[in-house]
């Protein structure tokens, strides 16, 4: 039995059958997941945000027309609802005064990090600390291993805007992340 | 950090696009005339490594059944569902402010109280229910 195609789940979506948009969430979740884990950190918020791209994806199927594939679509919602996330976090942070030094704890005292946490957790922290605009291409790039041109396409920006964007948030992420490869490299 | 500018942005560039020809050959001669910059390379590789290797691709189990709970019950629900979501978010932290608020008057009214009770954590002294209302019942 051959599995069902993106566009013949959207038909038979549209034409009120749930299954057929329950395949599409469970095709998908995987990449939805990454695209906002990866901006927002493992969080209650990254699942409340996963789940209103589905239902806005769902809210908006009959105006899907295919110029972009399924999977490129639920990304642009998921980084512009993550990004939407994000500056409501940063307002938050203003009134209620919390602080960010930039740093991540631990990753100086390399052998409690390799020992206590597992590197991947320490990466995704460093993420965390990029600006959301910086996150925003490492995640497309890096994490959801888009093209530079399908990533300027997602977040609407030229091409040299994304590359030097990248540029940036690599060093920036360098410069958290190297007590870890400091010691890996040796 | 004593690399050459111009050639650190085009080793940057070149992990994301083909470069020109000409680029690719300034870059080239960079690297075998830095050694520095060849570190640079290799915890630059490293690093994008670790960044695509770290990626959470799940969310917890039954996701595509909680999303479609959502869906049925907004479509019973109408509009009315998720206009409290947002006032929910807004009373919670009014919530957490007020008793905050709260905990600290408390605090500072038993430092400067005589006594460790109840009325002084309040700073009221024993009143009647006639004392409270300010009209009266009859």
């Amino acid at each position: 039995m051959t599995e069902q195609n993106d566009q013949e789940l959207l038909k038979n979506a549209r034409n009120g059958d749930k299954n057929a948009f329950k395949k599409i969430i469970e095709r998908y979740e995987h990449q939805v997941a990454a695209t906002v884990i990866g901006m927002l950190g493992r969080c209650a918020e990254a699942e409340d945000i996963g789940q209103e791209t589905f239902m806005r994806f769902y809210k908006s199927l009959d105006k899907f027309r295919g110029e972009a594939s399924v999977g490129t679509y639920l990304t642009r919602i998921a980084i512009n609802l993550s990004i939407n996330e994000l500056r409501r976090r940063i307002r938050r942070r203003k009134f209620f005064f919390s602080k960010s030094d930039g740093l991540i704890e631990n990753v100086a005292d390399t052998n409690n990090s390799r020992k206590n946490k597992e590197i991947k957790e320490i990466v995704q922290q460093g993420i965390q600390k990029l600006e959301p605009k910086f996150r925003a291409v490492v995640v497309l790039r890096l994490i959801d291993q888009y093209s530079t041109q399908e990533t300027a396409d997602i977040l609407k920006l030229p091409v040299g805007t994304v590359l030097s964007r990248l540029a940036r948030a690599q060093m920036k992420l360098k410069e958290i992340l190297t007590p870890l490869y400091g010691e890996k490299h040796e | 950090m004593n690399m050459d500018k111009k050639a650190l942005r085009l080793l940057y560039w070149s992990f994301e696009e083909k470069l020109k020809e000409k680029e690719q050959n300034q870059l080239e001669k960079a690297l075998e005339k830095s050694e520095e910059l060849r570190g640079e390379k290799e915890k630059i590789a490293a690093m994008r490594k670790a960044v695509s290797e770290s990626a959470y691709g799940s969310y917890k189990p039954f996701f595509a059944e909680r999303v479609m709970n959502r869906i049925v019950a907004e479509e019973k629900g109408g509009p009315m569902v998720s206009v409290f979501e947002p006032l929910k978010a807004v009373f919670q932290r009014l919530a957490i402010v007020a008793a905050i608020v709260i905990i600290v008057l408390i605090v500072y009214n038993l430092s400067i109280g005589e006594s460790f009770t109840m009325n002084e954590a309040f700073y009221v002294s024993e009143l009647t229910f006639e004392e409270i209302l300010p009209i009266p019942l009859f």
